[in-house]
């Protein structure tokens, strides 16, 4: 195993009864200092993951390690430099932010002095400082977001594993946590953090790994996804009339169109699978050929979310 | 990987941990206050009652009797407080999700949760005692404590560990804090003494078995008092618990239903 | 798991059972003590109990003592009679409206007499009663003639001993407490044997 691998599972699988397959054989590896986003939509399993990799769950087969360690054998080794922010978690209203950020400090064996600076310290980062000694019960749902995010961090853990962190916050919270993200980054601390936000993710992380329905589709960097999708690949085109779905089979036929989806009555978004200008002028031809009338032709430069929609697309194509 | 000794400190340190975490709960919750008022309030009432429009018992061991008649009601009421919501709680209010991704095994947190429950209650009932063994005194000097008083509050103290246990069960099996708190307080209050008394009266078989039967010993030693409802001298028909199998009962309660409920919430997970 | 409204429902159904099962069964062991408040030809017989006593005045649990009844016939003819007709006087001990003991008496005319009888205490604040009866020739059911009852404390015996419920706390807390060690044994012993078999 290599050393510098911080996060690994090997042939996860998780079901939940016989019929529902959660997390079907995902395995992947995170190296020291990464930054990587998990995404998917709801019901991929990015949740079901992570709670395996904290010990909320134990895998159907399969398992998860932090520095080689396995998580749900050794939970105290192996999470003892892990901060950890999992869905939308309760917090003990009746308590005050001291007293539970205290208790953590204690959990991880933090000395009295560490936990009293480290209590000012994480307050002042997640805005909280001005409510130290209140009841959460209090508390705004971003408070308590925020809250959780600070308990996550407050023992300085070398590995953070979040998800959906900027979950009920406003977007100055969303930008704050950004930046904390990234300041992780440069202190080499390992992030694994999934979320729906893929403009967030495509701003903070090294690389992304696909889940779609259980399985893990695709690991790639976020620079190398850029590349593939700075040329024109998208393309919105608007039609004089209402399209029907023969309309629709005959630019699915077109060659190097990878995806169409519908915008609404008469507009579609055409992605390609390769990013040549002659190629985005050869389907206007062919479109018009169709006799289809064209009234809006707009190539457009394709993000992250584009990636992911086409991901997407042949996996349901390939079902 | 550190050695089996340094794993069991650090369990243990874990442990201790969550006890004094659940104790700041119930701190704050209010519980202690309830419950420590109850404590005290409760044998006060014998007291002044008495004091103001009647006269105290002949005898210490009457008075003793009529007095600690109602720790099972404490018991009932604190068991109820304190350990209701213990395992349950954290899963239904999703706290469970900052509190089981950290380096524990969810073992010690549960254990810790026991005994957090556990203690509060043992403290409660020791102050009822603690109050009538005061009022006594100034009634009846401090003769009036007899040896038959000290094995009443150990017998107090066995089956209000089992009382919690049955208590901690439901609150590890059910979903929701307030059907498991309401389960184990009527169960203890109502199901298991009518299923008793059915056993008793109609089937005219000893429920020896039934953990409510066990608690008529906590007043059932005071051999020199009349005795409120069965027990000794009690009416022929009703039966009594045996001291020595009573005990037993209570212990095997609280032991099982301690390690079942620990497996059990071990088996949950934050799904 | 069954809903918590079942369990109301089965707790309902059990209470009124209770409350009909007691309202209808009436425990009678002796149901001819209630038959002292119905009028009977022998109520004008002058057949009384005079004097109860006890051998011991304050027994303990277990001790054998006597218990003393004095009847007293102050009519002019001696019962049992075939004339009257009556037979059968019977003198019965209760205690909590059981019989402990009974006797069929005769009596003499205008004569007392003491009959004893032994009984093992049982602990206790007891209420014993001395009761007279008869039975006609004509009917099996007998007649209440008079009753006495008197108290009597019985030291009772000590239930237990303090040492066992302090033992079963000791178990108690032995087994919680200890049992925080069990999770770390159960991975010593897996690793043991995980090393063992990679081996």
């Amino acid at each position: 195993m290599d050393d510098d691998c911080i996060i690994r599972t090997e042939n996860l699988v998780k079901k939940f009864g016989e019929d529902v397959t959660a997390v079907d054989n995902v395995s992947f590896e995170i190296e020291r200092g990464e930054v990587v986003g998990y995404l998917g939509p709801n019901g991929a399993g990015k949740t079901t993951t992570i709670k395996i990799l904290t010990n909320l769950i134990e895998p159907t087969s399969g398992r998860a390690c932090i520095n080689g360690i396995d998580v749900n054998r050794y939970p105290k080794e192996a999470l003892k430099d892990v901060g950890s922010l999992i869905g939308v978690p309760g917090v003990y209203g009746y308590l005050t932010p001291d007293e539970i950020l205290t208790y953590f400090g204690k959990v991880y064996r933090m000395s009295k002095e560490k936990i009293e600076r480290r209590i000012e310290d994480v307050l002042e980062l997640v805005n909280l400082s001005d409510w130290r000694y209140s009841k959460i019960e209090s508390f705004s749902t971003g408070m308590e977001r925020r809250l959780a995010i600070g308990k996550s961090i407050f023992h300085e853990p070398s590995i953070l594993i979040l998800d959906e962190p900027v979950l009920g916050l406003d977007p100055e919270g969303i930008r704050e946590i950004r930046e904390l993200i990234k300041s992780f980054q440069k202190k080499d601390v390992t992030v694994f953090l999934s979320s729906h936000l893929l403009d967030e993710v495509s701003k903070v992380c090294d690389s992304v790994i696909f889940l779609y329905d259980g399985e893990m589709i695709e690991r790639d960097s976020v620079e190398r996804i850029d590349q593939i999708m700075k040329q024109y690949r998208v393309i919105e085109v608007e039609f004089l009339d209402n399209l029907t779905e023969s309309d629709l089979q005959k630019v699915r036929k077109i060659p190097v169109i990878d995806e169409v989806t519908k915008i609404n009555q008469n507009k579609i978004r055409i992605i390609k699978n390769e990013g040549n200008p002659a190629s985005t002028a050869e389907i206007l031809k062919k479109v018009i050929d169709e006799g289809l009338d064209v009234i809006s032709y707009s190539p457009k430069k394709s993000d992250l979310e584009d990636f992911y929609v086409s991901l997407v697309g042949k996996k349901g194509d390939a079902r | 990987m550190k050695s089996i000794k340094e794993d069991i400190l650090e369990d243990m340190k874990n442990t201790c941990l969550t006890v004094s975490f659940e104790l700041k709960k119930h701190f704050r919750m209010k519980r202690m206050v309830i419950s420590f008022a109850l404590a005290i309030g409760l044998p006060l009432i014998f007291y002044i009652v008495p004091r103001i429009w009647a006269s105290f018992p002949e005898t210490a061991e009457e008075f003793a009797n009529l007095n600690l008649s109602f720790v099972n009601l404490l018991i009932i009421i604190s068991g109820s407080l304190f350990a209701g919501d213990a395992v349950v709680g954290e899963f239904e209010e999703k706290t469970g999700l900052l509190l089981f991704s950290t380096p524990q095994r969810h073992t010690t947190i549960f254990i810790g949760k026991y005994i957090g429950a556990l203690l509060p209650t043992l403290t409660v009932v020791t102050i009822y005692y603690l109050t009538t063994s005061l009022e006594i005194i100034g009634i009846y000097g401090t003769e009036g404590i007899s040896l038959e008083f000290f094995k009443s509050f150990f017998i107090a103290l066995v089956y209000t560990s089992s009382a919690v246990s049955l208590i901690f069960f439901f609150s590890s099996i059910l979903k929701r804090k307030i059907t498991s708190t309401l389960l184990g307080f009527f169960s203890l209050m109502m199901i298991l003494p009518i299923v008793s008394s059915v056993l008793q009266f109609l089937v005219e078989v000893e429920p020896w078995y039934i953990l409510t039967y066990t608690e008529g010993l906590i007043t059932g030693v005071f051999v020199g008092a009349t005795p409120i409802g069965g027990g000794p001298g009690g009416q022929p028909g009703q039966f009594s618990p045996d001291f020595y199998q009573g005990i037993t009962i209570m212990v095997v309660y609280t032991v099982v239903l301690f390690f079942l409920s620990v497996f059990i919430s071990n088996r949950r997970r934050m799904e | 798991m069954m809903s918590w409204r079942g369990n109301m429902r089965g707790l309902i159904i059990l209470v009124i059972v209770i409350i009909l099962f007691s309202t209808v069964t009436n425990n009678s062991a002796s149901a001819y003590l209630n038959s002292t408040n119905q009028q009977t030809p022998f109520d004008d017989f002058d057949l009384t109990i005079t004097n109860l006593t006890f051998s011991k005045s304050e027994p303990k649990e277990g001790d054998n003592i006597t218990i003393s009844v004095n009847v007293s016939n102050n009519e002019s003819f001696p019962i049992p009679n075939e004339e009257i007709p009556i037979q059968n006087l019977t003198l019965t001990l209760i205690r909590f409206e059981e019989n402990i003991t009974e006797r069929k008496i005769s009596m003499e005319p205008k004569t007392n007499s003491t009959f004893d009888f032994e009984w093992k205490t049982v602990g206790g604040r007891q209420t014993i009663t001395a009761f007279l009866s008869v039975e006609t020739t004509d009917s099996n059911e007998r007649a209440p003639l008079d009753e006495m009852s008197k108290e009597i404390w019985v030291e009772p015996e000590p239930i237990g001993d303090v040492y066992s419920p302090i033992l079963a706390l000791a178990i108690i807390f032995l087994v919680v407490f200890g049992s925080v060690t069990i999770p770390s044994i159960i991975a010593f012993l897996t690793d043991k044997n995980s090393s063992r078999k990679e081996k």
